[in-house]
This record gives C-alpha cells, sequence and structure tokens, in this order.
C-alpha cells in the first residue's frame, strides 16, 4: 500500500540522495565541458577515494568527513597525473579512442581494487550510521542530511570560483570556444589540467558523504559512472546547472522507482533512464555551454 | 627602425596540405597595412598563423625582436600581436564584461586591468551599457565591438582584424571604422587588417598585399592599388 506520507519520505530522501549524485555528475560535466573527453572512469576513481576512506579510518581511525580533507590532494594528484599521462595524449584522437582509454583505466583501478581490497563489501561503522531525525513522521537519515548538505556546499563553492573569479571565467571561455581563449592570453592546456585535476579532487568530497552510510565494492564504480552520464546527457554535456538539476531528479526517480517497484529496482530505473535518454533526447534535456 | 612583425618565408597549412606557400610581411609600428585577397586565398590561415593557433612548417615571424613561430598562442599574446578573428567568436554564454576580462586574461596588474577596461567602455560606451548582458544577446555590430573591445583589453601593440566588416550594415560597418580610425591616431596602435571589402581597407590603411593561392602577388600603397587594372577590374569592379 503506497500512503501519501512513503511518497513525501521517498521524495526526500530521493532529492538528498540526488543532492550527492548532482556533485558526481557536476564534477563529470565540468570535465567534459573543458575538456571535450568523456571519462569513463569517473566512478572508478570515486570508488577509489571510497575506498580511501575505509583505509584512513582503519589506519586512522579518521571519520568520514575528515577523509574529504584529507583525500582532497591526492585526488587532485592522481587526476594531475591522470590527465598528463593518459587524457591529454588522446585529445585530439578520436571519440572511440578516448573511450577505450579511459574504459581502460577504469578496468585497471577495478582490478587494482580487487586485488588489494578483495571482492568483500566494506564500510565505516560509525556512530551516526543509522540516526535518523523524524519531522512530521517523515525519517530523514543524518548522515544522508548531512551528505546532502556538504555536497551542496562543495557545488556552491565551485560554482562561485565559476561565476566569480578571473580564474573561473577563463575555465568557462575555454569551455565555450577554446581557440578563443587561446588568442586572449588563456593557457587552454593548463586550465584542462587543472579542471580535470578538479573534477577527480571534487569525487572525494563525494567519497566523504557516501561512506558514512554506504559501502564500497570495487565495482561500485560503474553504479556512479552510468549515473553521472546520465546526468550529463540529461544536462546537456558540459552544462553545469542541468548537471546538477539532472542529479536531483535521479536521485528522486531512484527512489520512487524504489517505493513503486521495489527496492532492488531502483538503480536499475538509472539504466533504464540512461538508454532512454539515448533514444529520444541525445543533445539533452536542457540548454548547453556552460552557464555554470 | 627594425619592423614590429617580420615574416619571412612562411609556410602554413591544415595536415598535409599547404595553404601558404612563402609569404613574407613586413609591418612598422605606426603602419596599418592590409591583406586581401578573394575567398579561400589563405588570409585567414595567415592571421591564424602568426597568432600560433596553425603552426607555421617553415620560415619565420619575428614580433617585437622575439621569435614567435615556436611559441604557443597564448604567449605569442603576451609580445602585444592580438587578434580579432573572422566571425568575432564572442564567449556567448559570459557577459559582456566577463568577456572584456577575459581577454585581459594576461594582464596580471588589476590597477592596468581596471585602467584598460575604463578606455575600452569609454571607447564603446554601449559596452558600459550592456556590460551585464550575456555577450549572445548583442547585435552582430554590438558583437563586433565587443570582440575589438577584448583585443583591446590585451594592451595589444599589433591588432590583427580579420574581416571585421563581415556580415553587417554599411553604417555599422563605418562605425566599426571610425573606431579603428581613432585607434590608430589617439593610441598609436599597428594594424594588419584582413578585409574583402576592398574599398575599406584600401581607405584606412597604408599599402597592402594581395593574397592569392597562398602567395602575395600584388604589393603596394594605396593610391598605387587603388589604381592598378587588375584590382580595378577584379576588385572595385570599375
Ligand atoms: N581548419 C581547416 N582545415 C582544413 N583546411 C582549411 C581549414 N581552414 C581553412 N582551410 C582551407 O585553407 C584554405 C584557406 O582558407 P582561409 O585561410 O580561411 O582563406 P580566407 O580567409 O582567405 O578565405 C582554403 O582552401 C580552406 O578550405
Ligand atoms: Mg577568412
Amino acid at each position: 500500500m503506497i500512503t501519501g506520507a512513503l511518497l513525501v519520505q521517498a521524495l526526500i530522501s530521493g532529492l538528498l540522495m540526488g543532492g550527492i549524485y548532482a556533485l558526481v555528475a557536476l564534477a563529470l560535466a565540468l570535465s567534459f565541458g573543458v575538456l571535450r573527453v568523456l571519462n569513463f572512469a569517473h566512478g572508478d576513481l570515486l570508488m577509489m577515494a571510497m575506498y580511501g576512506a575505509v583505509v584512513l579510518h582503519r589506519w586512522l581511525g579518521l571519520h568520514p568527513y575528515w577523509a574529504i580533507v584529507v583525500l582532497a590532494l591526492p585526488m587532485l594528484a592522481l587526476g594531475w597525473l591522470m590527465f598528463v599521462g593518459l587524457i591529454r595524449p588522446v585529445q585530439h584522437a578520436g571519440v572511440l579512442v578516448q573511450a577505450q582509454m579511459t574504459l581502460g583505466v577504469s578496468f585497471v583501478l577495478q582490478s587494482a581494487a580487487l586485488m588489494i581490497f578483495g571482492a568483500d563489501l566494506l564500510n565505516v561503522r560509525t556512530e551516526m550510521e543509522m540516526a535518523v531525525l523524524r519531522i512530521e513522521g517523515v525519517v530523514v537519515s543524518v548522515p544522508l542530511a548531512i551528505g546532502f548538505a556538504v555536497s551542496l556546499l562543495i557545488s556552491g563553492a565551485l560554482s562561485w570560483v565559476l561565476l566569480g573569479t578571473d580564474a573561473g571565467r577563463r575555465v568557462r571561455a575555454t569551455a565555450q570556444d577554446p581557440d578563443m581563449a587561446r588568442l586572449c592570453g588563456v593557457d587552454v592546456e593548463r586550465t584542462q589540467r587543472w579542471v580535470f585535476a578538479l573534477s577527480v579532487a571534487l569525487l572525494a568530497g563525494v567519497a566523504g558523504c557516501l561512506m558514512t552510510f554506504s559501502h564500497v565494492v570495487p565495482t561500485a564504480g560503474l553504479q556512479y559512472s552510468v549515473l553521472a552520464l546520465l546526468v550529463v546527457m540529461l544536462g546537456g554535456l558540459g552544462d553545469l546547472k542541468g548537471a546538477f538539476i539532472g542529479g536531483l531528479l535521479i536521485g528522486i526517480a531512484e527512489a520512487l522507482a524504489g517505493v513503486f517497484l521495489n527496492s532492488a529496482v531502483g538503480p536499475a530505473v538509472i539504466y533504464v533512464l540512461f538508454g532512454l535518454t539515448l533514444l529520444f533526447r541525445p543533445q539533452g534535456l536542457f540548454g548547453r555551454g556552460m552557464e555554470a | 627602425m627594425s619592423p614590429l612583425l617580420e615574416a619571412r618565408a612562411l609556410h602554413a597549412g591544415y595536415g598535409a596540405v599547404e595553404v601558404l606557400h612563402g609569404i613574407d610581411l613586413s609591418i612598422a609600428a605606426g603602419e596599418a597595412v592590409a591583406v586581401l585577397g578573394p575567398n579561400g586565398a589563405g588570409k585567414s590561415t595567415l592571421l591564424r598563423t602568426l597568432s600560433g593557433l596553425v603552426r607555421a612548417t617553415d620560415g619565420s615571424i619575428l614580433m617585437a625582436g622575439t621569435a614567435v613561430h615556436t611559441l604557443p598562442a597564448h604567449r605569442i599574446v603576451a609580445t602585444g600581436l592580438i587578434q580579432v578573428p573572422e566571425a568575432r567568436h564572442i564567449f556567448p554564454y559570459l557577459t559582456v564584461l566577463e568577456n572584456l576580462r577575459v581577454g585581459a586574461s594576461l594582464v596580471r596588474d588589476a590597477a592596468l586591468k581596471d585602467e584598460a577596461l575604463d578606455q575600452v567602455m569609454t571607447l564603446f560606451p554601449m559596452l558600459r551599457d550592456k556590460a551585464r548582458q550575456p555577450a549572445r544577446t548583442l547585435s552582430g555590430g554590438q558583437q563586433q565591438m565587443l570582440a575589438i573591445g577584448r583585443a583591446l583589453m590585451g594592451r595589444p601593440r599589433l591588432l590583427m582584424l580579420d574581416e571585421p566588416s563581415l556580415g553587417l550594415a554599411p553604417r555599422v560597418v563605418e562605425e566599426v571604422y571610425e573606431v579603428l580610425h581613432r585607434l590608430r591616431t589617439s593610441s598609436e596602435l599597428t594594424i594588419l587588417l584582413v578585409e574583402q571589402d576592398v574599398y575599406q581597407a584600401l581607405d584606412f590603411v597604408d599599402r597592402a598585399h594581395v593574397l592569392q593561392n597562398g602567395r602575395f602577388a600584388l604589393s603596394g600603397s594605396s593610391a598605387e592599388l587603388r589604381d592598378n587594372d587588375t584590382i580595378r577590374t577584379a576588385y572595385l569592379g570599375l
């Protein structure tokens, strides 16, 4: 029996989860918008950061929220190296070569995780894991709500940088017209290097939020890659506002599917939506062009 | 005095296709020079090569004594060689003000940046009125003004313009050239102009080259070229 309360419950949980998805998607939309290379290893880099949070907890007893801070720099460095070593060399190659490259990275990361951590599901036990708030009969998971807030904060900081600083304006100019940006004196390659590194570093934030209530397995990345790709397609490739709204919508759609169908179907909805989007709106639902 | 810009035996093209087959071009400080020629002659390719967007496969380019043919495009801008490209290429989703600020990417000093901004907005009062609007909402003529203003934000010594009158109403073309005149006289800007509108161009510049199939087929002062029979029949329709 689906009651109104259950629906509200699903909408709220979905929205909160959607905020975290939005950050995953935002990071991918940012790197695609500026590099024009679609990173199929996006979710796997997130998976790495999630394992990072597990390790930090086991070794140092650090809460996953601390992992956001501690992992940001190594993830930035990882992204920087990946751009220089793997993305940059295929940037002017065909789309298929680029896809092969980032898919290759995806497989390597998954295999590495499997070798190091095994196939078991790992999580971080925190006191707050099961904590809930009850508001007017609606149950809100505390770590989910905090994850939403943290994601919103990081997304907000990102759009402030993009909209309000000279560096951000150069990033948006590069996304819109790289050759013209060069003619304005922008070092486009350097801009792309830092944007890609930043898009990977942002995943540290996501990983910290997720690990307060979720778990990680070596294949966890695929789900997030597909989700981010879907959102980025929905929002129009490279469009940040669209990516953010898309992330929220996916979260809600997943939660509603869990209620109306059953909870195992929730994630599958992402794949179905992905297929439908490719069929009917390959150009995206919203505008394009990184208006941020 | 050595020229401000000097290109020697310049060859360039796209992939295996060579478009420029040996261009020699020398411009002294304070001069205005035009490159004329039919569609597809390689005029834009020449400017793109000077700016470093297309790599010279042979030859050399000296700008104010610096060899720029090996520099990446953004470093060439720093020598004061700045281009307003064909079709304007404003950043459509940035505001007018943001377009201008990106134009000053290499100007580190905030005070200099503000000064340049003030100069450009005095030159084009329209840009001040529309500062907060997305650049894509401007008319074609306004976008051309913005493109010129953005180039000026980079503090050019030699401004290259690729068909600034393309697609604009005659009245707007007049306005564009009025501004270019003012820049020449008041700011001692050196100008390299690419045009299809031969009348306009010859009125504006001191001398010109006619580019055909990747070579300069004809060179001379504006007066000489205006009287040249080939030019009169092929371009001026006389
Ligand atoms: N990006 C490009 N790739 C390949 N060929 C090009 C490109 N741009 C221009 N060309 C070719 O180079 C030649 C010169 O073009 P261009 O420099 O644009 O001429 P113009 O500006 O004088 O009209 C033309 O034959 C054109 O087809
Ligand atoms: Mg041209």
